[in-house]
């Protein structure tokens, strides 16, 4: 027995040795096997990012991204939102700095109001090159469309997500909303909203999936009313694809596509929608179609079913982080006998997740243009008074 | 083509009989015709009401013709009367064919006076009175400069005039740069491309009295047009007050089109198509030129306009069709007539 304690015996080198194999193969499973399972957390170990954008080209990242530019302006408040705060923001478009001032991302964000947004030509999509040169991004998130948006910006050396302009569909959203997640690590927090997405989408698909032609309202959704002309949304935007999630009909869908299209007081007629969505980038509201002698006729008018749309961290008309509520608010409007969610409650809930803002009735009620709306039919449902 | 039938009298009051009956017919086919299915039978029935003959119409049809169709056509018959007169007397004047309000800067500097009230998100009413402010000041502008390098130039009028356009015609493209793409972009080009769709009685009644007083100054001076387009130095020889009368006639055709341009943007070609084929049809001499001018113009414009807003369910850009139209009809015409009713000389 004593050649067992004997540290120089063989047997006792062999069962070191033994051992020592034992564990070097039980280390070289555990590592491949951490490999297989938990790719994630070896890339946030110094491994290189890889966002594939909407343009299907793989852009890699050697460190997390620190230096955000957004040019696309829903993605300024995007990025604040699935990143909880404005720190790696460095730059965004005008017209985005000013949906913060105007809307309620000021209260949420006060920090984001000294961005920069003097990175585009103007008002337009076109970047501003040395002013971006200067903010040293580490990414810039653009438009796909036209590419020389991009490629002015990739042959100066800078990094570019391409996102599909104005997603007229839920899918093209959820990707571009996908893609910015990822590119901040918050693929959780991306997830979460997706699900949020996904129940929503059912419990108001599988309801109006099956409503025939005949019951559903002829809606139309307008651009502008007022300087800018009449100007409805026609087929492949995503106002007529919440228009017809929420159960309604878009008349203007079988005349034309996208929004730039101006029609006359007379074609309203014609068409005689029942329900009429008055959109909130514009300035126009209710009253316009309320108090216009000549549109005294349509349905809509004679129902009082004339509804400016609402804005919170974002205008509710085009796709956004917010868009479920959207839905939301539109099918209650659109088929008000199928459909009766607590919107209120749904909103502050949403909030919470989205921005940790605790909203105060005041505010639902600004977000909910309780001040154009109020006066007209269901409009009392979200008042919370009912 | 140099025998010359003397004008037989028969022939002149068929033209003029023609125009008369012509003019309000297309008034009431157009107002029959659009996106909503009426006729004329309920035009007739709807008009004849409102007179206070006949039983109450349909209330949808009185809806469709009275704020729909007739504010517009109204405007319509204004302004297309009213560039056209203003071209004939802008041609006659400056002695140049191809010269129309858009010579002497008045559309580009009206267009940028608006842009600029819209680009300052201020209300329509200002859109209008900036769009008339700048387009009068743009054109006695252009008359100053002109009349700086020297007393006689016809040349510099219309240099200066298509300098000052330009350079305001780039000032408003500034302007659509700079504005915010989501809420002020779509106005400005849409305010820019010239529609009537947006037109009410109560912008018809901001501008019937300019395009109307414009219209009357210029009738009060046919006959002084045709010393005028004789040429400079017979008229002074004749004992006309050429710059006086000049200026005058400039100042009525700037009203009349600043006006238009506040109400509906900037419409090109009328002022320049309807003069030619009014020459044609009824010669050189203003007296007879300017009326049938106004006449030709108002049925060009609301056949054009019955076409712009009953084709598609798009409102089509009224600037662009009369283009469109305008161009061929145009270019036939000049082929067949060699230019006849310019031969005054």
């Amino acid at each position: 027995m004593s050649a067992c304690f004997n540290p120089f015996s063989p047997l006792r080198r062999f069962l070191v040795f033994q051992a020592q194999l034992r564990l070097g193969v039980a280390a070289v499973v555990l590592v491949l096997a951490a490999l297989v399972v938990f790719p994630a957390s070896v890339g946030a170990a110094g491994e290189p990012l890889v966002v594939e954008d909407q343009r299907g080209k793989k852009i890699e990242f050697n460190a997390p991204v620190e230096r955000i530019i957004t040019i696309p302006m829903p993605m300024a408040s995007v990025v604040m939102t699935l990143d909880g705060g404005s720190k790696r923001l460095v730059g965004m478009h005008p017209s985005s700095l000013k949906s913060i001032e105007e809307g309620l991302l000021k209260r949420i964000f006060p920090e984001s109001l000294s961005i920069r947004a003097d990175v585009t030509r103007g008002g337009t999509f076109t970047p501003n090159l040395e002013s971006i040169l200067e903010l040293h991004p580490d990414v810039v998130i653009q438009w796909t469309q036209p590419a020389d948006l991009i490629e002015s910006l990739e042959s100066a050396g800078i990094k570019v997500v391409g996102l599909i302009n104005s997603p007229k569909t839920q899918a093209i959203n959820e990707k571009n909303l996908a893609i910015v997640g990822e590119l901040l690590g918050r693929r959780e927090r991306t997830g979460a909203l997706m699900d949020r997405f996904h129940s929503v989408m059912d419990r108001i698909e599988s309801v109006t999936a099956a409503i025939p032609a005949k019951e559903r309202p002829r809606t139309l959704y307008f651009r502008s009313v007022r300087d800018g002309g009449m100007r409805p949304a026609g087929r492949k935007v995503y106002q007529d694809f919440w228009m017809t999630l929420a159960g309604g009909q878009n008349v203007a869908g079988g005349s034309f596509e996208g929004l730039e299209t101006a029609v006359n007081v007379e074609q309203i007629l014609a068409w005689n929608p029942e329900i009429i969505f008055v959109g909130a980038f514009d300035n126009g509201t209710p009253a316009d179609f309320m108090d216009n002698p000549a549109l005294a006729e349509i349905e809509a008018v004679r129902n009082r079913r004339v509804y400016k749309l609402p804005h919170g961290g974002y205008r509710w008309d085009p796709g956004s982080h917010e868009s479920f509520l959207t839905w939301m608010w539109a099918a209650m409007l659109t088929q008000p006998n199928r459909f009766d969610f607590n919107l209120r409650e749904a909103i502050i809930d949403a909030y919470r997740f989205l921005y940790n803002y605790n909203l105060s009735e005041t505010e639902i009620d600004e977000i909910l243009q309780m001040k154009d709306n109020g006066s007209m039919a269901e409009y009392d449902r979200f008042t919370g008074k009912r | 083509m140099a025998k010359r039938n003397p004008p037989l009298l028969t022939a002149s009051g068929a033209k003029w009989a023609l125009l008369a009956v012509l003019a309000p017919v297309t008034m009431l086919a157009c107002l029959g015709m659009g996106r909503v299915d009426l006729g004329v039978g309920a035009v007739v029935k709807v008009l004849l009401s409102a007179a206070g003959w006949g039983a109450n119409p349909d209330s949808f049809h009185y809806t469709v013709v009275f704020n729909a169709r007739l504010p517009r056509s109204i405007l319509a018959v204004l302004a297309g009367s009213g560039l056209s007169a203003a071209g004939s007397a802008l041609q006659g004047c400056l002695r140049n064919p191809l010269v129309g309000p858009q010579t002497v800067g008045v559309l580009a500097g009206a267009g940028f006076g608006g842009s600029l009230m819209i680009f300052f998100t201020l209300h329509s009413f200002w859109v209008m009175a900036g769009a008339f402010g700048a387009g009068l000041s743009t054109t006695f502008f252009v008359v100053w400069l002109a009349r700086k390098s020297g007393p006689s130039s016809v040349l510099m009028l219309v240099l200066s005039g298509i300098v000052v356009g330009t350079f305001f015609a780039a000032l408003t493209t500034i302007l659509q740069y700079l504005a915010d793409p989501e809420t002020q972009l779509p106005q400005l080009v849409f305010w820019l491309m010239g529609s009537f769709s947006a037109v009410t009685f109560s912008k018809v009644g901001w501008v019937v009295l300019p395009i109307l007083a414009g219209m009357i100054v210029l009738f009060a001076f046919a006959f002084r047009l045709n010393v005028l387009s004789c040429g400079e130095e017979e008229a002074m020889a004749l004992g006309v007050p050429v710059y006086r009368d000049r200026a005058i006639i400039i100042a009525a055709v700037t009203v009349i089109c600043a006006a238009v341009v506040s109400v509906a943007g900037i419409i090109g070609w009328v002022g320049l198509v309807t003069p030619h084929i009014a020459r044609m049809l009824f010669g050189p001499d203003h007296r007879r030129l300017l009326p049938a001018s106004a006449l030709i113009g108002a049925i060009f414009m609301v056949m054009i306009d019955t076409l712009c807003r009953s084709i598609t369910a798009a409102e089509l850009p009224v600037g662009a069709i009369t283009a469109i139209v305008g161009g061929p009809v145009f270019i036939s015409l000049l082929r067949r007539s060699h230019a006849k009713g310019w031969r005054v000389d």
